[in-house]
């Protein structure tokens, strides 16, 4: 009892010390405590923050130098194995002569092509000379020589692949498509060869000297930026690197350009191991600035022109030419240049009016109003890509923003700043670069090559596309008919573009050379026409099937009987009726006939000469010795009852399907002096304007107006006679493939046709080059061309 | 490392443009005044034929020295040049022009070949079905398709196909081919493997369809050519040769001497 009340009396002191006060002062002590630590560990994990970030791009930084270093590693290795190969194979020659210099040692210094060897073997001996020297010092006389045969091997190859076009061609240069040309004194001339062609677009300038000038200054240009970029050794050579010649280059010869840039870095890698990328970003660099120099669109100011602006104020001295560059350029180049949607949804409505003047209203006639619909859909399409692009473009550079506030706070961070690190940088920035150029808004992305099919043993002189599937038939001069599967080959992103590729089946019939092929999507058919007079039709083989299968009785032919000499083009209606299709053909016989590939009775529908059905008893066969024969033919998308026919005495004429009557005769022989040499090798309908387009055997391009069959617009488009056209299916882009083995695509809503893009397509046999040029008419990112060198090459852009 | 990645038909475009640099300051005063020479001189004898052309025009172009061809297929040029001149002179075609590579001779060769084989094909295909032939077979001797993974026994019309298309592809594969001016020492044994299948392709056209093999000899003599240019360049063995010697006068009782044989695989 005791016990417990002396217990009793300490509790009232413990109860004070938890009094309410000094409670809430304990909490706020604690919490404030806590709140301390919760800082510290905010600050630490920031902090970590930091360092993990830094240590991310230090890693990156060290991948990017790695690879880098692989590669070199792995060239390096390559060039040793080359050497070692070869000195194990001449070992027991003595070697004759220890090899002179390195430097240009023309083989044969007579030769006129001494000029393209020694340009490029300057990168071939650079390469050459870091193997020997680094591995076995002691042999280095007999691995030069050895090397020194090797290369001699290589620049005998190459001069006799450059003998594919003929200097007398080479030298004939084309009409200066206004971007080919950057040289100041070019440009002026082109103005002026631009101004009078649009002055005397109804005009045929046959008696007018053809304007020469800019591109031969073109071809001087060329040669000389590549000698200079390849022979650029140093590093600081991209800073007073942009001149206007080296900005002249770029726009026409594209392809030329990429090589030179990679042939200048694979030339310079060895020697700037130490600052690996610089190559790299010279070469880039260089492919902005001449972009954009050679195209400066209202968008510069967003757009890839900083590496432009950037150079200018780097490159005091050269800066003055540049402003005159700009100055200069803005009165051609305007008009390639879209500001805005609605400006360029105007410009194609106004190409559209240009072409045609207004249509002549047919009464009855719906066509009219699908036109009218093609057309609204047409521009709509427009837009949204347009749209899709700015899009892209916004996104890139908010990209590219971002990436470089993130890299300057690690810079602020980072105490170390090494070479890694920079290279880094600079490989971001060059893939910045290059997605600004591509998401140019008026730039389509570049057609590439991508896949090539090689089984024709001779010319392939006509090809086309499955409506549907990534399929494709060609036809060739060796008789036969390839129809070929292309889905894996465009599925598959790592095979290299000369993967060997079967074709799923291969037709035979033919006992002569197939001029033309056509497939018929709704009919499940395809067919041929030969130099033999007969036209084939067969089934098209499943595309799954397998290339050494077994014979498929199913597969055979009808054939169609009836021209008496060659048949050089078919053509089948864009429309099936009732699950038949027309198919039209033209022979050296000088007829045209319309087959219906569906009757069971009598496959001939009409068949009628120059003259028209009914036109020509009376006329032709008392008076004229000489039956002008079709040489190309198409129907008319815009409206179904008419098709052209293009002549050999360069007439193209208009007629109607049903009667077989002339509705009209263009104005399209001015240039025609009575020979096959200016005659119309092929002749198109636009899909959704009233325009035709032909190729000239004299170079010519002309685009006539369906309604009043006058020449709206000339132009001399390659260097040597045009083969083929064809427009792709939103109607904007025409691509035209020429003996002179170029491949050319014209904007068709520029009012000058400029040209977008020039690829070399395929080599020369005989006076041939490219042969055919085919868009895929469903999927807009395929072309295909075949050309006389056997090959048909797949092109897709991305 | 870019070396091996440089595709082939690419690698030539710089060079090219240096060209155009050596010819263009020689060109720049000719050019001016006349431009239409150039025109016409390339024009007078354009080496193609025209849409519209007549058949009988066809090809109409003077034949030229070797040496004049410029183009990365000269002797192919060349060869079908000559075969359209006169193709029954098969002597004149398969000898090699001076100066030429051989192998890249008998490449081109073997190409047309292959090439013209098409034409024969089309004619049997109406009569040699897989009904009528369903083996392939030269008189006594069986052939089975090596074009499969396993060698197949396919119909004649199949044999004849495949063997075409596979001579094609091997040909036309720019791994064993890379180039028209020489062909890499690895790849000569090819065409005796190609030669050997082709020539079974004129075997059964002579056992079996012997009227549309006659024919077709007379009109390309292609059977004449491909027998002396395999027999002069040791392309088949002469026990393999199984038709009796149809282009000398002495044409020994070959028939008599056969042995029954069959063959079971093909290589």
């Amino acid at each position: 009892m005791h016990q417990f009340q002396s217990f009793a009396p300490p509790q009232p002191p413990t109860v004070a010390e938890y009094a309410f006060p000094a409670v809430l002062q304990f909490l706020q002590s604690e919490w404030r405590r806590f709140e301390r630590d919760r800082n510290e560990w905010d600050i630490e994990k920031a902090e970590m923050k930091a360092r993990i970030a830094f240590l991310e791009g230090e890693k990156r930084g060290v991948d990017n130098a790695k690879v880098d270093l692989m590669k070199r590693v792995k060239m390096l290795e390559y060039a040793l194995r080359q050497e070692r190969s070869k000195y194990l194979e001449g070992k027991d020659t003595n070697a004759v002569s220890a090899p002179s210099q390195a430097g240009v040692t023309p083989l044969n210094a007579s030769h006129k092509a001494q000029h393209r060897i020694s340009t490029y073997s300057n990168p071939s001996q650079n390469m050459s000379q870091v193997s020997p020297t680094s591995a076995t010092p002691g042999l280095d006389p007999t691995g030069r020589a050895k090397s020194r045969e090797f290369l001699r091997i290589c620049l005998q190859e190459i001069s006799y692949l450059t003998a594919s076009v003929p200097q007398s061609i080479a030298m004939a240069m084309p009409p200066a498509p206004t971007r080919l040309v950057r040289n100041e004194s070019d440009r002026r001339a082109a103005a002026a060869a631009v101004g009078a062609r649009n002055r005397k677009s109804d005009i045929f300038p046959s008696n007018q000297p053809p304007v020469v000038p800019p591109p031969l200054n073109r071809a001087n240009s060329v040669p000389a930026t590549s000698f200079q970029s390849i022979s650029s050794a140093k590093p600081k050579a991209h800073n007073s690197h942009v001149d206007p010649s080296v900005v002249g280059v770029a726009g026409g010869v594209m392809m030329d350009k990429t090589e030179d840039a990679t042939l200048q870095q694979f030339a310079d890698a060895p020697q700037h191991a130490l600052a690996p990328t610089k190559p790299r970003s010279i070469s880039v660099d260089e492919a902005a600035a001449t972009k954009s120099g050679q195209k400066p669109t209202p968008h510069s100011g967003l757009s890839g022109t900083k590496a432009n602006t950037a150079n200018i104020d780097k490159d005091k001295s050269s800066s003055e030419d540049e402003d005159q560059l700009d100055t200069d350029e803005d009165p051609i180049t305007v008009v390639h240049a879209p500001i805005s949607a609605e400006h360029w949804q105007a410009r194609l409505q106004k190409a559209g009016q240009q072409l045609s003047k207004p249509p002549k209203v047919k009464k009855g006639h719906a066509k009219g109003d699908i036109k009218g619909d093609d057309d609204v859909q047409l521009s709509k399409d427009a837009q949204d890509r347009l749209n899709k692009m700015v899009e892209d473009w916004d996104k890139s550079k908010q990209d590219g923003s971002g990436h470089k506030s993130t890299r300057k706070k690690k810079l602020e961070d980072s105490w170390v700043f090494d070479e890694l690190e920079n290279l880094s940088i600079s490989e971001n920035e060059v893939a910045e670069k290059t997605k600004g150029v591509d998401s140019q808004p008026d730039e389509p992305a570049r057609w590439r090559p991508k896949v090539t099919l090689r089984r024709h043993m001779d010319t392939v002189r006509s090809i086309a596309f499955h409506p549907e599937n990534k399929s494709l038939l060609s036809g060739s001069e060796d008789g036969t008919m390839k129809y070929w599967n292309l889905e894996s080959a465009l599925r598959d992103t790592k095979r290299p573009m000369n993967g060997e590729i079967d074709p799923v089946h291969t037709y035979r019939g033919h006992t002569k050379a197939i001029t033309a092929v056509a497939i018929s999507g709704d009919q499940n058919k395809c067919f041929s026409s030969s130099m033999d007079s007969t036209i084939r039709s067969y089934k098209l083989a499943p595309m799954n099937k397998e290339t050494y299968s077994r014979f498929d009785p199913t597969l055979a032919a009808s054939i169609f009987v009836g021209h008496t000499d060659a048949v050089w083009d078919i053509r089948l209606f864009p429309l099936s009726i009732s699950s038949s299709q027309l198919l039209g053909s033209i022979s050296a016989d000088g007829t045209l006939k319309i087959w219906d590939t569906e009757s069971k009775g009598s496959l001939l529908k009409s068949s009628w000469g120059y003259r028209g059905l009914g036109g020509e008893v009376s006329a032709d066969l008392t008076t004229a010795a000489y039956i002008p024969t079709p040489t190309g033919m198409d129907f008319c998308p815009t409206d179904l009852k008419k098709m052209v026919v293009s002549y050999s005495n360069s007439v193209i004429k208009l007629f109607d399907i049903e009667t077989g009557k002339e509705i009209l005769k263009f104005k399209s022989n001015e240039s025609y002096d009575g020979t096959s040499a200016t005659q119309i090798n092929k002749v198109i309908c636009h899909p959704t304007l009233p325009l035709a387009v032909s190729a000239h055997e004299d170079r010519y391009i002309r685009f006539f107006d369906l309604n009043s069959g006058a020449c709206s617009f000339s132009m001399l488009s390659h260097l040597d006679a045009v083969s083929s056209l064809d427009i792709d299916a939103a109607g904007l882009v025409l691509c035209s493939g020429g003996h002179d083995s170029s491949v050319r695509l014209w904007d068709i809503a520029s009012p000058t046709r400029s040209c977008l893009q020039e690829f070399t397509g395929h080599r020369r046999k005989g006076d041939e080059g490219v042969c055919a040029v085919k868009y895929h008419p469903s999927r807009p990112e395929l072309l295909a061309t075949g050309g006389a060198d056997s090959i048909i090459k797949v092109y897709t852009r991305s | 490392m870019m070396l091996m990645e440089a595709p082939e038909q690419d690698s030539f475009k710089p060079a090219r443009a240096g060209a155009t640099l050596s010819d263009s300051s020689k060109a720049s005063s000719l050019r001016i005044d006349e431009p239409a020479t150039i025109n016409s001189s390339t024009m007078t004898h354009p080496l193609r034929n025209l849409p519209g052309t007549k058949e009988e025009r066809l090809y109409q172009w003077p034949q030229r020295p070797l040496d004049s061809i410029e183009s990365a297929f000269a002797l192919r040029e060349y060869l079908q040049a000559l075969i359209r001149q006169d193709p029954h002179n098969v002597d004149l075609l398969i000898t090699l022009p001076p100066g030429q590579d051989e192998h890249s001779w008998l490449y081109e060769h073997l190409c047309q070949i292959c090439l013209e084989l098409n034409y024969l094909i089309v004619h049997l295909e109406p009569e040699c079905t897989p009904e009528v032939c369903p083996e392939m077979r030269a008189e006594e001797w069986k052939y089975y398709c090596a074009t499969h993974p396993t060698p197949r026994e396919c119909c004649a019309i199949d044999y004849l196909t495949h063997t075409l298309d596979g001579a094609s592809a091997l040909l036309n594969n720019v791994k064993f081919f890379p180039s028209r001016i020489s062909v890499p020492e690895s790849s000569v044994k090819n065409f005796q493997s190609i030669a050997r299948r082709l020539y079974r392709i004129f075997a059964h056209a002579y056992f079996h369809h012997r009227d549309i093999f006659d024919a077709f000899e007379a009109e390309t003599s292609l059977y004449e050519r491909f027998l002396k240019l395999s027999r002069t360049r040791q392309l088949i063995t002469e026990k393999l040769i199984i038709i009796p010697n149809l282009f000398q006068e002495d044409d020994a009782d070959h028939i008599g001497a056969r042995q029954i044989m069959t063959r079971s695989r093909d290589d």
